[in-house]
């Protein structure tokens, strides 16, 4: 019954973000392909003619969403605008999983790190780790993504030589033992990563810690406290799976945050990755493709969400029924 | 709320003190740029490339040898702007939502809860990039596309007090006395649900400020010559291994301002959220 009513509401989410998305090439005044070609001179009449026959532009705006959306769930998104007319799908998909990875990555890390943080500061409450741990957020919560960035980058980098900053692979990485090429990848990743779940390791942690302290004013607390367990287990068995509850919801929100990150710290580390290529592609105004990434990443925000609904089910038997 | 009672809690919480003071330094910053500034910021000097900070330069010049001081000075006021010109229409467009879904509630409420939840799931910085490329990217487009993703949090407040207030007893003698509806929701309704509203649009605003900033600093925000800190890093990028400070300065000022705005609005929050009086974490 949950599922079904999750599985609906889904579906009532994904036609609403196509139809946004959809918008977005009507924004324009008149004719979309008219302005497509006044401000961006490099596209030739074929490629306009392939855009408005891709769209339908002739066609009433109701039928063009039709016709739109059934390419889209067949995942043909059109050829792309660039020299290799190479169908947007197709780019997509060679570089998505790299962005998969490492936001899959980020947030493991998010989780192993901010909830510790947030179940310690919330139940040391008022002490000195609790202050310190609090500054630590607020800094984290201002630091821009792209600045952390180049601020790691100059410094393991530039001056140390510790950490290669760019790309996946060193020079010479086909030459490699695989145990080697491993190694190199992981080694380019880790700034990424690190960068990528900065801000979400502050957030969830503030918000571990709030929820905390919430469930540890809980009357059932009280109870346990006063049944004689011993506080560690009360905490850990009693609290811990309570206070996790607001969390999960909070993860499934923060991941178009993340997703939408990967601009930004693919382009700085030139990761060749779903988010560079979106970013080339708003740069050369590549239309098709930037209406694929664009419909893509709704999507996968959209399997977050889901992902985050089978965990909210998994730590709370209340929705099973 | 009595007024003594929020000076004093003003006076006690440091937090919205130090976050007001920020918040005021950049406004002085914005408004005595051309009076403090010692360069023109668009004034390009072939002479003075990449110099490090000196005494005639105090935090360096960039790789067109304009003056990075006087470039920041003047981005405070872009900062300021996109940010406050943002929230205003993010403010705007969540209250009339949220109000519209709180006070008429059922079918309203359902269908316009659920556009929100539809703009949540929709990855923001992709939909601002996205709009970016089919316009252009002016100024005043980058306020307009912040605003106008970044109204949920501010409707869903909106929402949640007006359910509560909704069935008071002066909303309801409003509404017996035949009052319109628009009277009633910015008459009655609306000033009694300001205070987290506000707060939020605090919060917003460094949201806003780190947006047009990595913008920017793609060069899809703020075009040079106009100066701002996201494009002053852009430049930093380039030149990482030879101009520390073309990177450092510029982004400790978005960081300090972010901040700032941060402090001041969770103080506030502390200040006028009654639940948070006793038992202060």
């Amino acid at each position: 019954m949950y599922l079904t009513k999750k599985t609906l509401e889904m579906f009532i989410t994904f036609v609403g973000i196509t139809i946004i998305s959809f918008a977005i090439i009507h924004l324009a005044p008149g004719k979309p392909t008219d302005v497509l070609t006044d401000l961006n001179p490099k596209i030739t009449p074929e490629a306009r003619a392939k855009l408005e026959q891709y769209y339908g532009l002739d066609k009433p705006v109701t039928t063009q969403y039709v016709l739109w959306i059934k390419r889209v769930v067949r995942l043909d998104f059109g050829e792309s605008f660039s020299s290799d007319h190479r169908a947007v799908w197709t780019k997509i998909k060679e570089r998505l999983p790299i962005t998969l990875y490492i936001n899959i990555a980020s947030l493991i890390i998010i989780l192993a790190i901010a909830i510790p943080i947030g179940i310690s500061s919330a139940v040391h409450r008022h002490t000195l780790y609790d202050r310190i741990t609090t500054v630590g957020v607020f800094i984290g919560f201002a630091m821009p993504g792209f600045w952390l960035a180049l601020l790691l980058m100059m410094f393991f980098g530039v001056h140390q030589h510790m950490l290669p900053v760019a790309g996946l692979k060193s020079a010479g990485f086909s030459g490699f033992s695989f145990s080697d090429q491993v190694i190199d990848i992981l080694r380019h990743l880790i700034l990424p990563i690190f960068v990528s779940a900065f801000g979400g390791i502050a957030g969830i942690s503030r918000y571990m810690r709030g929820s905390m302290l919430e469930v540890i004013r809980q009357d059932f607390m009280t109870t346990a406290r006063s049944k004689g367990m011993s506080s560690n287990r009360i905490t850990y068995i009693h609290g811990l799976r309570n206070a996790l509850l607001p969390i999960v919801t909070i993860l499934g929100l923060s991941i178009p945050g993340l997703i939408g990150g990967s601009v930004i710290f693919e382009q700085v580390f030139s990761i060749p990755g779903m988010g560079q290529l979106f970013y080339m592609s708003v740069m050369s105004r590549d239309y098709p493709l930037v209406m694929g990434i664009l419909t893509i990443g709704a999507v996968l925000t959209l399997a977050g969400n889901l992902f985050a609904d089978l965990g909210y089910t998994a730590v709370d038997p209340r929705t099973r029924r | 709320m009595k007024m003594n009672a929020v000076i004093k809690r003003l006076k006690a919480n440091k937090m919205t003190i130090a976050g007001g003071a920020i918040v005021l330094c950049l406004f002085l910053a914005a408004a005595l740029a051309p009076l403090i500034a010692p360069y023109d910021p668009e004034a390009i000097n072939r002479q003075s490339v990449l110099c490090a900070p000196s005494r005639a330069h105090l935090l360096g010049t960039d790789d067109l040898g304009r003056d990075v001081l006087s470039r920041m000075l003047y981005g405070a006021g872009i900062s300021l702007s996109v940010g406050f010109v943002s929230v205003g229409i993010a403010t705007a467009v969540g209250i009339a939502i949220g109000a519209a879904a709180g006070f008429y509630g059922r079918a309203v409420d359902a269908a316009v809860m659920r556009f929100v939840d539809i703009m949540l799931s929709i990855p923001t910085f992709f939909l601002i990039l996205a709009v970016i490329a089919f316009l252009d990217s002016s100024i005043w487009n980058i306020m307009a596309v912040i605003g106008l993703t970044s109204w949920m949090g501010v409707s869903r407040l909106v929402r949640a007090e007006f359910l509560s207030l909704k069935n008071r007893e002066y909303v309801l003698a409003a509404k017996a006395s035949g009052a319109s509806d628009l009277r009633i929701i910015l008459r009655h309704m609306l000033p009694n649900s300001l205070a987290p509203v506000i707060i939020s649009a605090v919060l917003g605003i460094a949201a806003a400020v780190l947006v047009e900033s990595a913008l920017s600093f793609l060069g899809l925000g703020v075009q040079p010559p106009t100066p701002s800190w996201g494009n002053i890093l852009s430049a930093g990028k380039d030149n990482l291994e030879i101009a520390w400070w073309l990177s450092v300065f510029p982004g400790l000022a978005i960081l300090i301002t972010v901040m700032g705005y941060n402090l001041l609005g969770e103080g506030l929050r502390d200040i006028f959220d009654p639940r948070l009086w006793d038992d202060r974490s």
